[in-house]
């Protein structure tokens, strides 16, 4: 039984008057059926680029598949064509973004923008699109759905337009659901009923979810499994309880120990030392390495690749045991 | 003496109408926040966005001008002070604001802007400023080549480093940090956090440190005050709050919080819909249409905030001021 989604080194880059920016620099993971896949890391470290080249969404003339494998369900979507690619989105993968207001167009009513999603991938007509928007509505827990469908998305709160988007990418059953940053626009109580909400909706329709964020907290809470990126690749991969109690790359540990903790601790913050360094000029060896307590000279020379270092537990470091 | 007290501070916006209309709504984004803040020490503000804590940020300090109640700084009462005594006393009073890239003027040099106040308070003559502003960048973890930079060339950890050595650059004694820390990356907004530790201890500043997000706002303050819908609804000492928290609000937002900790089940409070609106807030408590624990009177009377000590709470249901 094969995984949902299987991503097989995947390498995108842009290019820039500057040079090539190797975004997305070999990333290898799989989703299996249901599951939810957290992918965690910093701005720039390359996660809502693995999302959009999964989606092949990548900003035309810049953006490119530079190499790897992207198996949906047997079939490899960097080789399909724009009009295969068309189909997969909506009705097998759908997603979702941070920033509610500007996924939703402000000049149709959301029943419309509902309605015309359901439309572009299913053969119905506009008055079973308009209940199908109508039954999305009372899916995502808005109130009187029915009135609902004639406000303009400026009418509603930031949580409501994130449930409308939800609404909008569900609207056709999909197998997978790409969460960039859901919730990252978002106060934390209305954080907590998206979150739930996904959560529900993914018991109840079966989906997988890769759920991106820069949050710890949001991982640990919902994810079955957690990949960590920095500077374009996977630096480490495990099972939440796993990855939390026995972090084991030393930006995993930096980034954990930079989160203050609620409830007592009062020291300063383990912070790790200097800045990201230049997609346009990733650094020998190990990227992590001039921000790393523990590099030497072999981390300058080889590019450490993620090996298992316990079943299940994958660490792309020369120095974990 | 408390080195700021704040009494009964409100802002009221007014609500433009149509073009004929005169304005008769308001916004009530502070509506009566009574507190204060020992030298030397930081109390933390949270809340979520509309709930008055920019506002009341910029109020202390004068930014905006209250529309009522009294801000006391070093035992002196700010609110009917002209300009230029407030220009004096504003050299005290500095701020941190949550976008470092729209904070800093792009056309003017780091060395510039971190001088400029110097400049503004004749606090150094010209020929000491540029040691001084270097001795300040260091301080910040800057180096002394960032002094003929513009801020575009600068990321947001070292910007927001520019925006903090530019509070410090006139002998600040009470720093309002407005987000200061939000739009940052974790491992950079700890740096940021730890760097303003330290210069607390080295400068002894006060800090008034306002943000949404409850982890940070632990971390570095001694006492917390929760905002909800322009009032306080309770303030405690950080380790007292966090494990003691009495209003229902509080509680709410602390269960929101996910904590880098998967064997946590602790059972979580979502709240159901979303903030009211400022300009007709609901009757009695704010809170009550999303309370879980409402009772009848909270719908009809006001609760005010009740100490216990340092601990004070404005619940009719739980705390000290408990009534039912």
């Amino acid at each position: 039984m094969g995984s949902l989604l299987q991503v097989r080194d995947l390498r995108t880059s842009f290019f820039t008057s500057d040079g090539e920016v190797r975004a997305v620099d070999g990333v290898t993971f799989d989703i299996e059926d249901g599951e939810t896949v957290g992918l965690v890391g910093e701005s720039g470290c390359g996660k809502s680029v693995t999302a959009l080249s999964i989606m092949r969404l990548l900003p035309k003339g810049t953006g490119r598949l530079v190499g790897g494998e992207i198996i949906y369900r047997g079939r490899d979507l960097a080789t399909l064509s724009d009009e295969e690619m068309r189909r997969i989105r909506g009705n097998e993968i759908s997603m979702i973004f941070q920033e509610p207001m500007t996924s939703l167009n402000p000049v149709f009513t959301i029943g419309e923008q509902i309605a015309e999603a359901v439309r572009l991938h299913q053969r119905v007509d506009k008055r079973e699109a308009r209940d199908r928007a109508v039954e999305m509505l009372r899916l995502v827990k808005i109130a009187d759905p029915e009135k609902r469908l004639r406000d303009y998305p400026h009418q509603l709160s930031g949580g409501m337009r994130q449930r409308v988007m939800i609404a909008m990418a569900l609207s056709c059953n999909p197998k997978l659901l790409m969460a960039d940053e859901p919730t990252t626009a978002l106060d934390v109580t209305i954080q907590a009923q998206i979150l739930e909400l996904i959560a529900e909706l993914q018991a109840k329709l079966g989906m997988a979810v890769l759920l991106i964020t820069h949050d710890l907290g949001v991982v640990a809470e919902r994810a079955n499994h957690v990949a960590v990126m920095y500077a374009g690749k996977i630096v480490e991969r495990a099972r939440p309880d796993v990855i939390f109690s026995r972090p084991m790359h030393p930006y995993t540990i930096g980034l954990m120990n930079s989160v203050p903790g609620v409830g007592g601790r009062k020291a300063r913050l383990d912070a790790i030392p200097g800045i990201v360094p230049s997609p346009l000029h990733w650094p020998s060896g190990c990227r992590f390495r001039d921000r790393c307590g523990r590099a030497d000279a072999a981390c300058a020379e080889t590019q450490p690749d993620l090996r298992e270092v316990e079943p299940g537990h994958w660490v792309a470091c020369l120095k974990a045991a | 003496m408390p080195l700021l007290e704040i009494r009964d501070i409100k802002k009221y916006f007014p609500v433009r109408g149509g073009l004929f209309t005169r304005s008769r709504e308001q916004v009530k984004a502070v509506d009566g926040v009574t507190l204060s803040v020992e030298d030397g020490e930081t109390v933390g503000l949270v809340g979520e966005s509309g709930c008055g804590k920019s506002t009341l940020g910029r109020c202390v300090i004068r930014l905006i001008e209250p529309t009522a109640g009294q801000i006391l700084f070093e035992g002196r009462d700010l609110t009917g002070l002209g300009w230029s005594a407030m220009r004096d006393v504003r050299r005290k009073m500095q701020i941190i604001f949550q976008d470092p890239y729209a904070s800093l003027n792009p056309r003017m040099r780091v060395g510039d802007i971190v001088g400029e106040g110097m400049r503004i308070h004749s606090i150094a003559r010209a020929d000491e400023r540029r040691s001084r502003v270097m001795d300040l960048l260091a301080r910040v973890g800057l180096r002394e080549e960032h002094y003929g930079r513009y801020p575009h060339e600068f990321s947001g950890g070292q910007r927001q480093r520019i925006g903090i050595a530019r509070a410090l650059a006139v002998n600040a004694k009470f720093i309002v940090a407005d987000e200061a820390v939000s739009a940052l990356d974790v491992s950079i907004q700890a740096q940021i956090l730890n760097l303003l530790l330290d210069l607390q201890k080295d400068f002894g500043l006060t800090y008034f440190f306002i943000s949404h997000d409850l982890r940070v706002v632990e971390h570095v303050s001694r006492r917390v005050a929760v905002m909800y819908l322009g009032k306080i609804v309770e303030i405690a000492p950080a380790g007292k709050l966090y494990g003691e928290a009495q209003h229902p609000y509080t509680r709410a937002l602390m269960s929101a919080v996910p904590l880098p900790d998967p064997t946590r089940k602790a059972a979580r409070m979502v709240l159901q819909g979303d903030v009211p609106s400022p300009i007709n807030p609901p009757t009695g408590c704010s809170f009550h249409p999303r309370c879980p624990f409402a009772k009848k009177i909270c719908a009809e009377k006001e609760p005010l905030l009740t100490y216990d000590g340092g601990h004070g709470v404005a619940c009719h249901v739980f705390g000290p001021g408990r009534t039912v």
